[in-house]
């Protein structure tokens, strides 16, 4: 019984989400929406972390298999795939690289500027 | 014969059991390219093609387990919620990284798709790339795009970034693990996160919050394109 309430919990959040979903005033997915307030119900305690797991780990861990469909059906764009396939990996090489280089020195700016901050304080 | 693919439990079976090859295949072969979703989708197409079985027969079945990517969706909020502690003490950084990076990979996504001339369809499916893809699928669907050229573009992404980022700590000289740790969730989402987990704990924890946080972000940022 306690897959099933684990798995109902889930459930219903998704449900209560596609609901909203609807009505926002703009579009937002709502799987999305369905962890947002899961973390919400979690952080305000009004589920707790024993009543979703170990069934969200077994989610979390094979999530690859919800996409197989929607990959499987990459057959039916190949020949639109194929016409862009140069363009389509350098894309993802050059952003890939772009996206990591911008990210690790911000944090890289960030984590100095507190520390020196930090130093400041300790020296005053 | 061909008539009986249309029952559901075809398509539902065949994603089970080429799921289940497809696992023991990466534990086994212990890289990146050797993923999962990558192995057991060409099992799927190879049985298919080979039966001569119609992609929509398969589908009456398959829709059955798409319908699960919601609760999986949601079940990600548990893992994050484990990490609320490394987010309280390093929030600062963690948000810089995040909001850096989603906005930094779909700067570079745009101008790259417009520099190489490709559709706006095309643009809009590679938008989402850098995020998880039960983000992603869904971004791609609300802006336009083509969500198995999504999918196809997450897992090149992750790929590349699993790959390469142990080469792109030392080129970029990244000597902060909370820096290197983000920088890998937000370039190359939950699969450069299985890489970052064997580079280090604090590489692995701040990876999987960036894949999260930056899903968000970009989402957030997608409401106003």
């Amino acid at each position: 019984m306690k897959v099933f309430k684990k798995t109902l919990i889930l459930f219903v959040v998704c449900f209560i989400s596609d609901i909203i979903a609807l009505y926002l005033p703009f579009p937002f997915p709502g799987s999305v929406l369905a962890m947002i307030i899961t973390l919400l119900l979690l952080l305000t305690g009004f589920v707790k972390v024993r009543q979703l797991e170990p069934v969200s780990d077994f989610f979390v861990k094979n999530m690859a298999f919800v996409f197989l469909p929607s990959t499987v059906s990459i057959v039916s764009y190949l020949d639109i795939l194929s016409s862009i396939v140069w363009e389509f990996l350098v894309v993802c090489i050059i952003t890939t690289f772009v996206t990591f280089f911008c990210t690790a020195y911000s944090v890289k700016l960030t984590v100095y500027l507190l520390n020196k901050r930090k130093e400041k304080k300790e020296n005053a | 014969m061909l008539e009986l693919t249309k029952e559901p439990f075809f398509g539902f079976s065949l994603c089970m059991f080429s799921y289940i090859v497809a696992v023991r295949i990466n534990q086994k072969a212990k890289t990146a390219i050797a993923n999962p979703l990558i192995i057991a989708a060409a099992i799927i197409i190879a049985v298919l093609g080979a039966l001569r079985i119609p992609l929509d027969h398969f589908m009456v079945g398959a829709d059955f387990v798409s319908m699960f990517l919601a609760p999986a969706t949601a079940a990600l909020a548990v893992s994050m919620y484990r990490q609320f502690e490394v987010i309280k003490k390093n929030w600062l950084p963690i948000v810089v990284g995040c909001v850096v990076g989603a906005v930094s990979a779909l700067v570079s996504i745009f101008v790259c798709c417009k520099v190489f001339g490709l559709s706006e369809e095309i643009t809009a499916s590679l938008l989402p790339k850098s995020i998880t893809t039960a983000f992603a699928a869904k971004l791609s669907e609300q802006l336009g795009g083509i969500v198995p050229v999504t999918l196809a573009a997450v897992l090149v992404t992750g790929i590349i970034g699993a790959l390469t980022a142990p080469y792109l700590i030392k080129v970029f000289k990244i000597n902060n693990p909370i820096a290197s740790g983000l920088a890998i969730g937000a370039a190359s989402h939950a699969l450069g996160t299985s890489k970052a987990i064997e580079i280090g704990e604090i590489e692995g924890t701040l990876s999987g919050i960036a894949v999260g946080l930056c899903g968000l972000v970009t989402v957030f940022i997608a409401i106003f394109l």
